[in-house]
């Protein structure tokens, strides 16, 4: 799990023939060896299916080096991770599994022209590329820091949360992952609301919160088994990420950080390694589209250095070597409040609607080195379109497919429906005893006594029971409860003698055979017992039968 | 995509169908507000479902079992992502309850329901269900994406089926050839004391309503003003009950509830009102709803408090029960919504007073005794204030980390004992229980080790002769109003004690410890070789051999010779 590298178990890759056939025929003058691939192990393969196919099979880790056949390129083995042809790979990636139903404006001419001008340049993007290609879109929000002090990171997850909310992706295609309880905390004065600002003007914890993995499930394997979807056969819908080659996927990390890791919990931590390759296997399962990394951390930029998947865009609050700071103060909860980068990034976004025009590259300004006393890191290689042409809503915001239908569909057809029209015989239900007869366990009570008190003697550290018979019960003086609080610290004592409310007699309220007088409001009362096998009778006022009185 | 879409459409047309046709389910909405002698109100609200299902309850299972969903898909007001779940998982009876807070039983008398702290879930399945553990933990898991809870945390380490303390409080099969199906095996009860209850519990808890938290009392349930009580509780409550008196037919029943405690001693001022609590006034009731209401206890009114209900209500009602007197004042909501939002307020007339408390019969307390950090001792202390003796069920449970010889396993079972008392009239008793702390994994420990390990309540059950300062329903009673004149022979009550927490020893994980560690080892393992080159010299000794080595030796020799001697 540590490396978060692909690692199969049932090996049920089918691979796209079929439609590998059908796009040849309509691309004839494509070269078919743009398609191949070649992998770590020197082999080259019709395509990625079949790398995670044969990966399986042998049980090896299997990943691609380059696009092409091998041995026509570079043969270094660290050619993906050193070089940067990821946005070759990813190219030629896309062409293979998403691209193709998008992509019919463009030949396969100008294509692998393409992909051979970004395996040596930086990519001249055309303009048709730029156009989003997503249907869905999804966000994974983490806080990683659990205490008290920590409140800031709960209030920076929570207002991405609220814009994206509030942009129009829907609470099952969030993930939000916290790993401490603010908003309840015993610490917080306000209960169940999180604020971003002292002046208390937004409340990003809202009202209709749904957090997805909370407290000690926020840990580095189910992050990196929700991102990658391997996941226990029993989780429900609300803890996966159901992405698939269409999503737009905006992963938000935030917690304290180092120069190449992020503590989760104060007690593990995921390092850029893991997550470029958990990040890579959820593009080889074609997981996602498009990713908008952030994270708001020290030493930001170090968690993206290590990607090595094609488009993701990532943003970071720090560079290496740079602190992520805080905001501001609240002295009313006494801790800071939320961090410098995502105050300005909410700030931002509050001011977006969901029809708005606003750019990711004007969000990739939003906070200045003057505001955010560090520098904003971005890292946009890997990401084919530029930011400058693509709306913020893209990743922020929702998009619906709307499917529009001309064929009519007959609803008046007879529906068919599971009735089984078995004749039940007649049944009886009754309501089950609450509480067992008491009759036939008095003699396994004395049983039980008698078993355990030998094994006292047995074992002098076993478990007590002190069994008082019934006999020497009528002989002993009955007495009021004795105070807890000798003994333990009990919650509650209960009163050994009431404040007198007013002038008369008053029952004790343990004991039907005690009874008080009170000269006066206020006064200390009197106690008084009945004699034996009379109780006190608070409505005349006497020592009455026990028969006529309600105890 | 066609495919897709006549399932679909056929669904919507069946909806549509039984909208029209009339339903054979309804939905009541009520609200109960009890000021307590303590000064505090105890609001309770409860949301009932109850839907008469045609068929039995057994034929309703077998049929999901074979075609799944296929009944639970046409519910109307009952909740259908909870209905998949129950019927996926083949549940008869489900009680969850997420709580924060204690609750006194002394002062504030006997809940509608019992809920220890955090969260705490029994299910009974059917008897069918063949591997029980499975179904469990596809329950919690289903539960706990369902209401954003960690219920996920509940394995077969901290579940138990216990003999006596819990029974089905729905109906069971007693027709004749059918086996007595109330067997233990099919019960799972766990605890999880360390859950936090916010918001986030809050919002799917009222998306399970008819009316979502549009319209109606679940209005009033807002999550800045519950979360700010002194008890708060949300519970789900599922069961199977007769749909007729002779009881050969059964129905479904959901009960949604939620429990508050409210603090007005704190207060200028003893006055209180739905606005006062709840942060806004009563818009309407759910247009869904059968039975709209709200309740208000008054029978400390004119005692030592005199307090008037402004507007007044709709209508007094008067509830003996178990020697108990109650008044209550009733509000529909319809009839007094008709011309907007409307509050109900409690004007004192008096400044802070007092109310007469008559405190529980039965209620206990449970501390953890004892120093160090190896052993300890569970001290359960039972109060009975009543003047005869009362029979209970006592059960501890207690967590498979501090091991006692008790039938339980390490990381695999808790330990837990059960215990039929008969106690004394005007007593105490005092239970104890010596246990050790036992020393986990590295890896077991929780993130925040230092904080301590919570250890859910103990139960006490016991069937009380008189229902002072009880409010729970009867057992064959699905609204508030049943609960109004329904003396019966026993008042079954089910106490939970305080969850401890507890200390275990704890490694250091901090930094410091392990630096001084790592060093002390790197200078041990640098001294020793030092030291032993420093101070020793290695010498060549002659080997001394007795005969049978000798004899050995000769041997080996000898064969190796030959060996040579063959190449």
């Amino acid at each position: 799990m540590k490396s978060g590298r692909p690692r199969c178990v049932t090996c049920t890759y089918r691979c796209p023939r079929k439609r590998e056939r059908v796009r040849n025929r309509t691309h004839r003058d494509r070269d078919p060896s743009a398609t191949m691939l070649c992998a770590t192990n020197n082999i080259t393969y019709p395509s990625w299916c079949h790398i995670v196919k044969d990966a399986c099979v042998t049980g090896f880790v299997l990943e691609t080096r380059h696009a092409g056949p091998c041995n026509a390129y570079d043969t270094s083995p660290f050619y993906i991770e050193e070089d940067n042809t990821s946005s070759n790979y990813g190219v030629d990636l896309a062409d293979e599994d998403t691209r193709f139903e998008e992509s019919l404006s463009y030949n396969g001419q100008t294509h692998r022209s393409l992909a051979l001008s970004c395996a040596w340049e930086v990519c001249i993007i055309p303009d048709n590329f730029a156009k989003t290609g997503h249907s869905n879109n999804w966000a994974v929000l983490v806080d990683t820091s659990r205490f008290w002090f920590n409140y800031r990171h709960v209030a920076n997850v929570l207002s991405i949360y609220r814009s994206v909310k509030r942009l129009g992706i829907p609470d099952s295609q969030i993930i939000l992952m916290i790993a401490d309880d603010m908003a309840c905390n015993p610490r917080n004065p306000r209960p169940a609301t999180v604020f971003n600002n002292i002046k208390q003007h937004i409340n990003v914890y809202g009202d209709d919160v749904e957090v997805d993995y909370r407290g000690y499930e926020v840990t580095v394997e189910n992050f990196v088994r929700l991102l990658t979807g391997r996941l226990a056969p029993e989780t429900p819908r609300s803890k996966k990420l159901l992405t698939d080659e269409g999503s737009n996927i905006l992963i938000y990390l935030t917690g304290h950080g180092g120069n190449g890791f992020l503590k989760f919990q104060d007690s593990e931590e995921i390092t850029s390694k893991e997550l470029g390759d958990a990040l890579e296997q959820m593009w080889q399962k074609r997981r996602y589209h498009e990713i908008l990394f952030i994270v708001d951390t020290c030493q930001a930029s170090s968690m993206y250095e290590k990607f090595y998947s094609p488009n993701i865009l990532a943003v970071a609050s720090s560079l290496v070597g740079e602190d992520s700071l805080s905001h501001h103060l609240d002295p009313a909860i006494g801790v800071y409040i939320i961090d410098r980068y995502t105050y300005y990034a909410l700030d931002f976004l509050e001011k977006v609607e969901p029809s708005s025009s606003k750019t990711l590259g004007e969000f990739l300004k939003v906070c200045p080195k003057h505001y955010c006393l560090s520098t904003v890191g971005v890292r946009k290689d890997l990401f084919r379109r530029d930011p400058d042409k693509v709306p913020v809503t893209d990743f922020f915001g929702s998009l619906r497919p709307i499917e529009l239908t001309t064929s009519i569909i007959n609803v008046l057809s007879p529906v068919k429906t599971n009735k089984t029209k078995a004749i039940e015989p007649e049944r009886k239900y009754s309501y089950v005893a609450q509480f067992p007869d008491m009759n036939p366990f008095s003699t396994l009570i004395v049983i039980f006594t008698l078993c355990t008190l030998s094994f006292t003697k047995l074992n002098e550290e076993y478990v007590q029971v002190y069994q008082i018979e019934l006999n020497e019960l009528k002989k002993m003086k009955q007495e009021p409860p004795e105070d807890p609080a000798i003994n333990s610290f009990a919650t509650e004592p209960p009163p050994l003698l009431p404040l007198c409310t007013s002038t008369g007699y008053f029952r004790d309220s343990f004991n039907c055979k005690k009874f008080y007088h009170c000269q006066h409001a206020k006064a200390i009362p009197m106690g008084y017992y009945c004699k034996a096998n009379l109780v006190f009778n608070p409505h005349t006022l006497s020592c009455d039968n026990p028969q006529y009185v309600i105890c | 995509m066609i495919h897709f879409k006549i399932p679909l459409l056929s669904f919507i047309f069946i909806t549509f169908i039984k909208c029209v046709s009339p339903q054979n389910d309804f939905f009541d909405e009520e609200l109960m507000l009890k000021p307590l002698p303590s000064n505090h109100v105890y609001a309770y609200f409860q949301f009932t479902t109850v839907w008469e299902t045609t068929k039995d309850a057994t034929t309703f299972m077998k049929c999901v079992i074979k075609y799944k969903y296929s009944i639970i898909q046409h519910s109307h007001l009952f909740p259908r992502g909870l209905g998949e779940i129950i019927s996926r998982h083949n549940v008869d009876e489900l009680h969850l309850t997420l709580t924060k807070g204690l609750w006194h039983y002394q002062k504030w008398g006997y809940p509608y329901h019992d809920a220890g702290p955090g969260a705490e879930i029994t299910t009974w399945f059917h008897k069918d269900v063949k591997n029980v553990d499975d179904e469990w933990k596809g329950l919690t898991n289903a539960l706990a994406g369902l209401f954003c809870a960690s219920l996920n945390f509940v394995n077969p380490a901290n579940s138990i089926s216990p003999e006596y303390t819990f029974r089905p409080t729905g109906v069971v099969d007693r027709s004749a050839g059918v086996v007595d199906s109330v067997n233990s095996s099919h019960l799972r009860y766990s605890s999880l004391p360390r859950e936090i209850v916010c918001t986030e519990n809050l919002t799917p808890f009222k998306k399970l309503l008819p009316c979502d938290s549009k319209k109606g009392l679940a209005t009033l349930l807002n999550s800045a003003y519950i979360h700010n009580t002194n008890y708060h509780s949300i519970g789900i409550h599922f069961r199977v009950i007769c749909s007729n008196t002779i009881c050969t037919k059964t129905s479904l029943e959901l009960r949604q509830s939620v429990s508050l405690i409210y603090d007005t001693v704190t207060d200028v001022s003893q006055d209180w009102s739905i606005r006062k609590f709840f942060g806004m006034g009563i818009r309407g009731a759910c247009p869904l709803a059968t039975l709209s209401n709200i309740y208000i206890d008054i029978s400390s009114n004119n005692t030592n408090q005199i307090y008037e209900l402004v507007p007044s209500p709709s209508a007094k009602i008067v509830s003996l029960r178990g020697g108990q007197l109650n008044e209550i004042a009733v509000y529909d909501i319809r009839s007094h919504s008709s011309k907007g939002i409307f509050n109900i307020q409690v004007l004192y007339n008096t400044t802070h007073t007092a109310g007469l408390n008559y405190p529980s019969i039965l209620y206990a307390n449970r501390y953890i005794i004892g120093y160090g950090q190896e052993r300890g001792s569970l001290v359960t202390k039972i109060y009975n204030n009543y003047w005869q003796t009362l029979d209970i069920i006592l059960l501890e449970s207690i967590p498979w980390y501090l091991p006692r010889y008790l039938p339980g396993k390490e990381r695999k079972s808790p330990y837990y004992l059960e215990l039929i008392l008969r106690l004394p009239p005007q007593s105490v008793t005092k239970f104890s229980i010596e246990m050790d702390y036992s020393f986990l994994k590295w890896q077991e420990y929780p993130p925040d080790a230092n904080h301590g390990f919570y250890m859910g309540p103990a139960i006490i059950t016991a069937l009380l002769p008189i229902a002072r300062n009880y409010t729970p329903l009867p057992l064959d009673g699905s609204t508030i109003t049943s609960s109004f004149n329904a003396s019966r022979e026993g008042y079954l009550v089910q106490l939970r004690t305080e969850s401890l927490l507890i200390s275990l020893p704890t490694p250091d994980f901090s930094m410091p410890y392990n630096v001084i560690c790592l060093a002390c080892t790197a200078v041990a393992l640098a001294f020793g070789p030092l030291h032993n080159i420093s101070t020793k010299r290695l010498v060549l000794k002659r080997v001394e051999m007795d005969w049978k080595e000798k004899l050995l030796s000769f041997l080996m020799k000898k064969i190796v010779k030959s060996k040579k001697k063959q190449e």
